[in-house]
C-alpha cells in the first residue's frame, strides 16, 4: 500500500530511554526532571493541538492540560512501556474531549485573514503585502480542509502523516489495528484531495 | 486551461497517490498557477498537505517554560512507592456497569419535566470516573461519580429531562471513554468509540 517512512530508530530508542530516565527520576522526586518531557514534547504537541482546534490560545490550554494529566498520571505508568505512545494517548483523548465541547456547542470555526491567522505564519523575510495575503490564504486553505475530516481520520491524519509517526505507533495509541489506520490514512488523503479541488471557485 | 480545468488536473496528479509524488509538480500546473492566485495558494496547500512536515506549528518561544513553571506552581507530586507497583493492576481495569434505573419515588409535580436517573459503573482500579454528557455540554468535568464505600462501584444520580434521549459516555481517570456496557442502545461517537442512549 504505502511506504512506511524512514525514521531513525536509534535516534527513537534513544529518546525512549531518556524519557524513562526522566520519569523514574521525577517519580523519585526530582521533580525539575519532568521539565526535560515538557521542553522535549511541547513543540509536537502544541503542533497536533494547534491542527486538531485551529487555534493558537485553544492549543497552548491544550498543551497545559495534557502536560497536567500526564504529570498526575505519572504513578500509574509502567516503567516497562514505552512513555512516547502513552503520553500521545494522553493527548488525543484530551483533545478529542474538546473537540467534543466544541461540537456540543455548535460553533463553527470560521477563518479570517485576520491578526491571528497571520501571527501563525511562518516568518518571512519578505515583507510584499501581497505574499503575506498568499500565505493566509494557503493557511485557510489547508486549516479548513483538516477542519473538514471526520475526527478519526483526522487523528490519524495528523499523527502519521504531519508527525510522521510509524504506523504501529499511531496504531497503539489510538487503540486501532495497523491495516485500519492506513484505511483511514487513505481516506484522509482522499478526502483533502477532493476538499482542495472541488470545482467552484469563489 | 481555466481554473476548473486546473483543478481537475491537479485533483488527478494527486489521486496518483500522495506517497509517489516525490516528482517534480507538472508544468502544466505551474504555469497556469503563476497566473492565478488562487489556484497558486491551492498548489501550495496541496504540497504542504502531501510533505506533511510543513503542517507543524511552531509553539511559542517560551511555551515550554511557562508550562514548566506552572507544574511546578500547581502539583506536588506524591510518591507513594506501592503506586509504582498498583501501575500495573491500575492498566488493567474491569469495566462492569452494574445497573441504571429510574425512581419514580423521586417524582414530584413540580418537577415533572424531569427524572431521577441512577447511573453506575463498576471499575475498581479508577481513581476518578465522570459522565459526559449532552445534558452537561460534553464536559468531562461536570459529572463525578462517587464510591463512597470503597467497592469499586462508583454512581451518580441525575435529573434529567423527561421524554428526551440522552446521549454520554464514561469517562475514567480523564483519559478512557467507556461506553455503557447495560445500554441496549448506542450510537457511533465519530471518534471510534459509541455513545450510549438513554431514553427517558
Amino acid at each position: 500500500m504505502e511506504q512506511e517512512p524512514e525514521r531513525q530508530q536509534q535516534d527513537r530508542s534513544r529518546e525512549d530511554v531518556q524519557d524513562l530516565l526522566a520519569v523514574h527520576e521525577t517519580l523519585r522526586g526530582r521533580k525539575r526532571a519532568f521539565d526535560s518531557i515538557v521542553e522535549r514534547y511541547t513543540p509536537a504537541l502544541y503542533s497536533l493541538s494547534y491542527r486538531m482546534l485551529g487555534r493558537s490560545e485553544d492549543a497552548e490550554e491544550a498543551v497545559q492540560e495534557i502536560f497536567m494529566k500526564a504529570y498526575r498520571s505519572l504513578p500509574k505508568f509502567r516503567l516497562s512501556r514505552r512513555f512516547y505512545p502513552w503520553i500521545y494517548t494522553i493527548a488525543i483523548n484530551h483533545l478529542r474531549s474538546l473537540a467534543r465541547k466544541k461540537r456540543a456547542k455548535f460553533r463553527p470555526r470560521i477563518l479570517r485573514y485576520d491578526q491571528e491567522l497571520l501571527a501563525t505564519l511562518p516568518a518571512s523575510g519578505n515583507p510584499d503585502p501581497a505574499d503575506v495575503v498568499e500565505r493566509a490564504e494557503v493557511e485557510k486553505l489547508i486549516a479548513d480542509a483538516i477542519q473538514a475530516l471526520k475526527p478519526v481520520y483526522k487523528e490519524v491524519f495528523l499523527l502519521r502523516q504531519v508527525e510522521g509517526m510509524p504506523v504501529r505507533d499511531v496504531a497503539e495509541i489510538m487503540d486501532l489495528p495497523e491495516g485500519t489506520v492506513k484505511t483511514y490514512l487513505h481516506r484522509a488523503r482522499v478526502q483533502l484531495t477532493a476538499i482542495l479541488t472541488k470545482v467552484g471557485l469563489d | 486551461m481555466n481554473c476548473s480545468q486546473w483543478q481537475e488536473y491537479l485533483r488527478s496528479w494527486m489521486d496518483e497517490g500522495w506517497d509517489s509524488i516525490d516528482k517534480a509538480v507538472p508544468d502544466a500546473l505551474k504555469e497556469h498557477a503563476a497566473e492565478c492566485s488562487r489556484c497558486a495558494a491551492r498548489l501550495s496547500a496541496a504540497l504542504m498537505l502531501i510533505d506533511g512536515e510543513a503542517l507543524r506549528k511552531a509553539p511559542p518561544q517560551d511555551l515550554s517554560r511557562r508550562i514548566s513553571e506552572r507544574l511546578t506552581e500547581k502539583n506536588r507530586l506524591k510518591v507513594i512507592p506501592w503506586m509504582r507497583w498498583a501501575a500495573i493492576p491500575a492498566a488493567a481495569l474491569l469495566l462492569v456497569a452494574v445497573t441504571f434505573f429510574l425512581t419514580k419515588e423521586y417524582f414530584l409535580p413540580e418537577q415533572s419535566e424531569t427524572v431521577i436517573v441512577r447511573l453506575m459503573l463498576e471499575a475498581p482500579s479508577a481513581m476518578e470516573v465522570t459522565v459526559v454528557g449532552d445534558w452537561n455540554g460534553w464536559d468531562p468535568a461536570a459529572d463525578r461519580l462517587t464510591d463512597p464505600d470503597g467497592d469499586g462501584i462508583w454512581e451518580i444520580e441525575l435529573r434529567l429531562k423527561r421524554d428526551q434521549e440522552h446521549q454520554y459516555q464514561f469517562l475514567i481517570d480523564q483519559e478512557r471513554w467507556v461506553a455503557d456496557p447495560k445500554a441496549t442502545l448506542r450510537v457511533e461517537d465519530g471518534f471510534g468509540g459509541f455513545n450510549s442512549i438513554l431514553q427517558i
